[in-house]
């Protein structure tokens, strides 16, 4: 199981002295070659923390990271031999350049899901190395340019191996620190972002924004990289744009171990290293490295830093005592209102003209047979999916325009037929990454255990969710959804898969929140657990609502008599 | 005339590329995942086409399924390396583990045979069909016959056979189809051999009108994923038109700018028809289908 404090406490340490000792050898090694290679071990390494932050963390698999260093290396050659301006202008402007191409290509690749991505990141790359290939007037063809000019910086030129190594080595610590900078409950979040990116939304999570953001990131690593990895080499020529560098930064963050600095470091001193012994291979060394990545994959998916890790004894979060009590009653509650909406699904009427309202503190049962619309209803409620017509308001103000996590932020909670968890982490932190304006790790747990207590789940806080049982991963979601504060709740049916002693927790846990004045909407099959707890009964029958009134009112009507005795057969 | 023959050299290459395009569909729709080595299995027919031709001073027509049997099992071994062990974790495991084996066939490839480009053994030995006026080029004809021939063997494997339906079971539902009866571990297995053994012919074809080098691999899985995205996903004409359309930008771009540029120019037009019309040119969404 995964704790994100301990996690990044432990790749801050790795790290912190990775890059201490790195410094030293820098400083008291003599050796050019050996200094070349450490320059470009430092050059890889910010290279790859770009990458863990997009991969590593988030899962996205770019493969136009290596693009944006040879972007970033002919920025700062092309730019040196022109302007022969200051490395503090230049190295900066590497990155710039790099983040602006990111900014370019992300509208289109940014939209598509995980495969697609990596394929239109793909493009990206090969653009970019048949423009150093065949913009001959710029970038020196195939020959690329050579020779630059030493680096200078603040005026002084760098001639000597060792301080060019530390340079790139402070360049290293950064790039670190700004890895680092958004602490522990963002690297919780991205965590929830990549494993769970439904309930994200759900959460008020904005996956695009943080692919965005991760995206930039990467591109701004790997520029920097490429300006210093230039006066490391003194060359620039078309290799650097090819597939292999890119493959390198792979390899690195595979076999370093991924989403950690630490991996990134690793992997790089082994890549820049490495090769050193493995003269034996010649041409194969590749093959090697494509080897090595499939064996870790397969052995070893939490690389070399995972293993180190698991040889440590495994220390429990210091925060693990549960946190304060955070008492925090607000005011909840509000009315969501659906006038008139409806969806087809290519000319088949999903849902026709639907209208209905949800008030704080009343729990809504909307029952009707399989393929009634009962989760479209749901899912154009919390904005999965774009109603065709009509018109949704939520307190006052109309949200039809709004996406999912928008919506969320404002109130609109959800859960999920199939549990929409995480896993690999505690159940105290996949509630906790749901909890919004919270500045700390330490104050999203302690709200996130509050909600625990309420629903009697405090004991198993720390428990990983993979091993909860369905009904406590049931309850688990219901308590994701709570993190986020909602004024009204949507559940889509609850209690599959629960015992008959569970459905009557959980319906006391539902009446509890009616009580906080949440408002809540339950698509059920169960009728005997829907018909007593509910305030009013939505009947839905091939996407229309037939009926709608207190339960036992609907009950008497004759012309519903077929529909609650379908129902009563089924449960 | 010129025009007649180059109409030819295009249809020729899109029946190699829509080859190419329709094994890498195959793999999506069975397995949920891109395997990024497609490319790669490109290169690796042709060069097995390359080697066998050397050795035995065959036409390309004869080595055919030699080299599909034997491309068919490189896609065996890429299943049981990259694929099922990692099966049960997320996708993006998969693409770095199919890469992991593309770099591997890369660089086997450029140890075994070189840097340098190879031309492949000739589809047949005869010299160009005269029908009065027009010349053509048996070998683009022998191309696009061999292709259909190949495609139409594939549509009645698919869509007629025991065989075909398992495998498409598989793809909808694995769960289902695990509960009707189907071992979806075979089906699976399989379609990888079906698609490298496509990817294989693929190379072989190409092989002789166009060089192979051990890079190619990159641009040829970007040209299958640009066909299907024009062609919209999981049809046999999708992938079809969308060959069709990427060699025609191929063969005219190359004719009346330069080759460099025609690659660069389908590769913005891949950006930007992702950008504005994320549901393909003729279809289904590119950009959600997983």
């Amino acid at each position: 199981m995964r704790l994100p404090d301990r996690d990044l406490r432990f790749d801050r340490t790795l790290s912190g002295g990775l890059i201490v000792v790195a410094l030293l050898a820098c400083l008291t090694i003599d050796d050019a070659y050996l200094l070349r290679l450490l320059a470009i071990a430092g050059c890889y390494s910010i290279l790859a923390i770009g990458h863990q932050r997009l991969f590593g963390e988030l899962g996205v698999l770019s493969l136009a990271q290596g693009a944006f260093f040879a972007v970033g290396g002919y920025t700062m050659a092309i730019s040196s031999l022109r302007t022969g301006w200051d490395g503090t202008v230049l190295l900066p402007l590497a990155a710039v350049v790099a983040m602006a191409l990111a900014l370019l290509v992300a509208p289109p690749l940014l939209k598509l899901a995980s495969h697609y991505f990596a394929l239109a990141s793909l493009a990206v790359a090969q653009l970019v190395l048949l423009g150093a290939v065949n913009l001959e007037s710029l970038t020196g063809g195939s020959n690329g340019l050579s020779p630059l000019p030493p680096l200078a910086l603040a005026g002084s030129v760098v001639t000597t191996g060792s301080a060019l190594a530390v340079v790139v080595w402070s360049g290293v610590a950064l790039c670190a620190a700004a890895f680092w900078l958004p602490g522990a409950l963002a690297a919780l979040r991205r965590h929830v972002l990549r494993d769970a990116p439904l309930a994200a939304q759900a959460l008020g999570l904005d996956p695009a924004r943080w692919r965005l953001a991760a995206f930039v990131f990467a591109a701004a690593c790997a520029g920097l990289a490429g300006g210093l990895y230039v006066p490391a080499t003194g060359v620039v020529a078309p290799d650097i744009a090819e597939l292999a560098i890119m493959i390198n930064v792979l390899a690195m963050t595979v076999i370093g171990g991924r989403g950690r600095v630490a991996g990134a470091i690793i992997g790089a001193l082994l890549l820049a290293f490495l090769p050193e012994f493995l003269r034996f291979l010649g041409g194969w060394q590749l093959f090697a490295w494509g080897a090595a990545m499939l064996l870790v994959l397969i052995a070893a998916p939490g690389g070399i830093v995972g293993l180190l890790q698991r040889l440590l004894p495994l220390r429990r979060s210091d925060a693990m005592d549960g946190g304060a009590d955070a008492d925090r009653t607000e005011a909840l509650g509000g009315t969501l209102e659906a006038q008139r909406v409806g969806k087809a699904f290519g000319g088949v009427i999903a849902l026709a003209d639907a209208s209905l309202e949800i008030q704080g503190g009343e729990i809504v049962g909307l029952i009707g047979a399989n393929g009634a619309g009962k989760t479209t209803l749901l899912n154009i409620l919390s904005g999965f999916e774009r109603s065709d017509c009509g018109r949704i308001f939520w307190r006052d103000g109309e949200i039809t325009r709004l996406v999912t996590h928008d919506r969320a932020r404002l109130g609109i909670g959800r859960s999920f037929q199939i549990d929409q968890l995480p896993g690999d982490i505690a159940l105290l932190d996949a509630v906790a990454a749901g909890v919004p304006r919270a500045a700390t790790l330490a104050d999203a747990r302690s709200a996130a255990m509050t909600i625990l207590r309420a629903l009697a789940l405090e004991r198993l806080a720390w428990a990983d969710l993979q091993a909860l049982p369905p009904a406590t991963r049931r309850m688990a979601d219901i308590a994701r959804a709570l993190a986020a504060r909602p004024g009204v709740l949507l559940l889509d049916e609850p209690t599959s898969g629960l015992t008959q002693a569970e459905r009557a927790g959980l319906a006391e846990v539902l009446r509890d929140l009616r009580r906080r004045g949440i408002g809540l909407l339950i698509v059920e099959h169960d009728l005997q657990f829907i018909l007593p707890l509910s305030d009013r009964l939505i009947c839905l029958e091939r996407g229309r609502i037939v009926g709608e009134g207190s339960p036992d009112a609907l009950q008497s009507r004759p012309e519903l008599r077929s529909f609650f005795a379908s129902h009563a057969v089924r449960s | 005339m010129l025009i007649l023959q180059l109409a030819l050299n295009t249809l020729a290459l899109a029946a190699a590329y829509a080859l190419v395009a329709l094994g890498f569909v195959l793999i999506i729709n069975a397995v949920g995942a891109v395997n990024f080595a497609h490319g790669d299995l490109v290169v690796a027919g042709g060069f097995i086409a390359v080697a066998l031709g050397a050795q035995f001073d065959l036409s390309g027509i004869v080595l055919a399924p030699v080299v599909i049997v034997l491309a068919g099992l490189l896609g065996l071994a890429l299943s049981l390396l990259a694929y099922f062990p990692l099966r049960r974790g997320p996708p993006v495991g998969i693409y770095v583990s199919t890469i992991a084996i593309g770099v591997m066939l890369q660089n086997a490839i450029l140890n075994l045979a070189g840097p340098a480009p190879r031309r492949g053994p000739a589809l047949l030995d005869s010299a160009p069909l005269r029908l009065g006026e027009i010349v053509m080029s048996s070998q683009a004809l022998a191309t696009l016959v061999l292709a259909l021939a190949l495609m139409g063997g594939l549509h009645l494997l698919l869509e007629r056979t025991q065989f075909g339906r398992r495998l498409r079971a598989t793809a909808q539902d694995p769960m289902m189809a695990e509960s009707i009866g189907i071992d979806t571990r075979r089906a699976i297995a399989l379609s990888f051999m079906l698609a490298a053994g496509l990817a294989g012919a693929a190379g072989l074809l190409l092989a002789p009108l166009h060089f192979v080098s051990s890079h190619d691999g990159a641009g040829l899985i970007l040209k299958a994923y640009v066909a299907t995205v024009i062609g919209g996903w999981g049809r046999l004409r999708g992938a079809m038109l969308g060959a069709l359309i990427v060699a025609t930008f191929e063969i005219a771009g190359a004719t009346l700018v330069s080759q460099p540029a025609a690659e660069a120019a389908l590769y913005v037009m891949l950006l930007a028809i992702l950008w504005l019309r994320p549901q393909g040119l003729f279809g289904e969404s590119a950009g959600q289908r997983a």
